[in-house]
């Protein structure tokens, strides 16, 4: 078992002598070997508690242990002596700390008042093991996609003659709906811009453990956020997480596992060569959003960039999804100028926000029809198996979360195991053997 | 934080923290906390509870800041009336948070006394006492003439933020918070 440097029974040693001087090193080993003289467990304060393994130096004033002594151990008129109750209400001992959690690294949130300020990310507990269960029997959590730009995600199955399939119960056969956005538009360079995705859209209908988005199109998006809608109004965005991907240095985005990439709040997004969209996925948001009353996603594209952004249409009396953008009039020469308002939680403000789904059109058949998705292919939530309604498509959880970013640290000298040299018992005879000339 | 409360100047504030409020339980190799309001803060403290009882702490460990120049520290606001968090400078231990944690600190007599506040948060509870008693491990309130009031059916929560653990290993050079001169 390795040492651990806050075992108060091992001398100080490093980190926790780097502020200490001799003399307080030279008296911690002191205290070590007295309390490995005494017990090899941990020591608890009679007066208020204190653990030994907490702290290894404790120490109460005289008074106060004259105090203790007076108002438990004796009356001041008995005698000095007195054999304590063995059968006291002392604590029992501490349980070890257990070992650290694997993959943590640099400071990470233990505990949080409110929500977290942007940027936090607290770290999600891992799977815990069924009640009466063991570590074995942990489930790992699952992807499965909350929301997508194709709706609805599940359809019923067609055959080859384009005839829909039901099974033997007469229940129509479901199938995943690939999550598509067929349109693309040009011009969005410099555009802040939001999607609205409504609650009914939206399965499992309950916070996952973490989050991921998948974005295509042809453009570099400079900032990338969702945030959970306002319970009384749906055009206000309770708070915005910042999302981020795993990018070169030039924003071009890396495989997860890629140890040279950096965490980037852009990336760069395109095509093929093939003219194909190359999905891009952003890092593990770290935390879970209450989905109840619908997301918001909000991007700001970047001016200089290629300004594609493919899109979905959708019919009147259909929408589920709301796209807005963001523009507004310089108040002097009264030219358009496009703000980037990504991070702004307030879709209500018609002076900036348009709403571009509700304004739609009109084709020649008299139908309405608008653009309903933007960007966004799939927003996923990681779950526990048991959350996920029967049927709804899984994949297992496989990327590094976008709390642990890979650091070039010296391998650490692995030491060689102690050669066993069985001594030679000084009792028992030698073995007779030849004998040398 | 989603509240505030004014008046605190010369209140010893108490943050309690159940296990079920904190992940990771072990602490890695260093603590920070990170406080909000618009006050004077004199002096602040963190602790493991105590087996003894979940209102005293095992021990108080006292939290610097401005690189350990400073024991006292000024958390505002910031232009447009929002707190902006303050971190400590970090504790070089990782405490242990199996019974919880206790933070503790006392609020100057003088400035502002703003704190913020947050309520309905599982896992943390909050009391106050009219004197400088921050330092004071037990904070139990066992009949009327003890000096603590508990806040918690107000707001769970109060000046605290976060607590944060520092997870990365140690190596031979460095721990990533602290480099000794010369490295």
């Amino acid at each position: 078992m390795p040492k651990l440097y806050y075992a108060p029974w091992q001398n100080p040693s490093w980190p926790q002598d780097m502020d200490m001087s001799a003399d307080e090193i030279a008296r911690g080993a002191r205290a070590a070997s007295l309390q490995r003289a005494q017990s090899p467990a941990n020591l608890i304060c009679k007066l208020d508690g204190s653990w030994s393994q907490d702290h290894p130096f404790h120490a109460d004033s005289f008074y106060s242990c004259m105090n203790y002594r007076h108002q438990n151990v004796i009356g001041d008129q008995d005698p000095w002596t007195f054999w304590q109750e063995i059968d006291g209400p002392l604590p029992g001992p501490k349980q070890p700390v257990p070992p650290l959690p694997v993959g943590l690294m640099d400071w990470q949130v233990r505990a949080l008042a409110g929500a977290p300020p942007v940027g936090v990310m607290p770290p999600i507990p891992p799977p815990a093991p069924p009640p009466g269960g063991t570590p074995s029997d942990v489930v790992p959590r699952v992807w499965t996609i909350m929301t997508q730009s194709t709706w609805p995600p599940m359809v019923q199955k067609v055959d080859a003659n384009g005839n829909l399939v039901y099974d033997n119960s007469g229940n129509p056969v479901l199938v995943q709906n690939p999550a598509t956005l067929p349109y693309i538009g040009g011009g969005w360079n410099g555009y802040s811009w939001s999607v609205f995705y409504d609650a009914s859209t939206i399965s499992p209908l309950i916070a996952p453990y973490d989050m991921r988005i998948t974005i295509v199109g042809s453009y570099t998006l400079d900032k990338f956020f969702i945030g959970a809608a306002n319970a009384a109004n749906w055009r206000l965005i309770n708070l915005n997480h910042q999302l981020f991907f795993w990018t070169d240095s030039a924003g071009n985005p890396l495989n997860p596992n890629d140890s040279t990439g950096i965490k980037s709040k852009s990336v760069v997004v395109n095509f093929d060569d093939n003219g194909n969209y190359v999905p891009v996925v952003t890092m593990k948001l770290g935390l879970g959003i209450d989905p109840t009353n619908g997301f918001w996603i909000s991007g700001y594209l970047d001016p200089n960039g290629n300004g594609l952004a493919p899109n979905t249409i959708g019919y009147l009396g259909g929408f589920e999804h709301w796209i807005f953008e963001a523009t507004t009039n310089d108040p002097v020469t009264g030219v358009m100028v496009l703000p980037d308002l990504a991070e702004n939680t307030d879709r209500s403000d018609t002076t900036v926000w348009y709403d571009v789904t509700d304004a739609g059109w009109t084709n020649s058949d008299g139908y309405g029809y608008a653009m309903t998705d933007l960007c966004v292919l799939t927003i996923e939530g990681l779950y526990d198996p048991s959350q996920v309604p029967a049927g709804q498509l899984t994949t297992p959880d496989t990327t590094p979360t976008s709390r642990i970013i890979p650091r070039t640290t010296p391998p650490l000298i692995k030491p060689k195991p102690a050669r066993i040299v069985s001594p030679r018992s000084p009792l028992l005879p030698r073995a007779p053997g030849p004998r040398r000339r | 934080m989603d509240g505030s409360q004014n008046g605190w100047q010369g209140r010893t504030f108490v943050q309690r923290i159940d296990p079920n409020g904190i992940y990771p339980i072990p602490g890695g190799y260093a603590t920070r906390l990170w406080v909000m309001g618009d006050f004077i803060l004199d002096s602040l403290y963190i602790g493991p509870v105590s087996a003894r009882d979940p209102w005293i702490a095992a021990h108080l460990y006292q939290m610097t800041f401005n690189s350990g120049l400073s024991k006292s520290a000024a958390p505002t606001t910031a232009d447009d009336g929002s707190f902006v968090g303050v971190p400590t400078d970090p504790l070089t231990l990782g405490l242990d948070g199996s019974r919880g944690l206790i933070i503790t600190g006392y609020i100057d007599p003088a400035g502002n006394g703003l704190v913020a506040t947050q309520s309905r948060q599982l896992g943390f509870s909050s009391r106050y006492a009219l004197s400088d008693l921050a330092s004071d491990v037990d904070k139990r309130i066992i009949d009327a003439s003890s000096p603590y009031t508990d806040t918690t059916a107000q707001y769970n929560a109060v000046v605290v933020q976060m607590v944060e653990g520092y997870y990365s290993p140690p190596t031979p050079w460095t721990t990533g918070i602290y480099t000794p001169a010369g490295l």
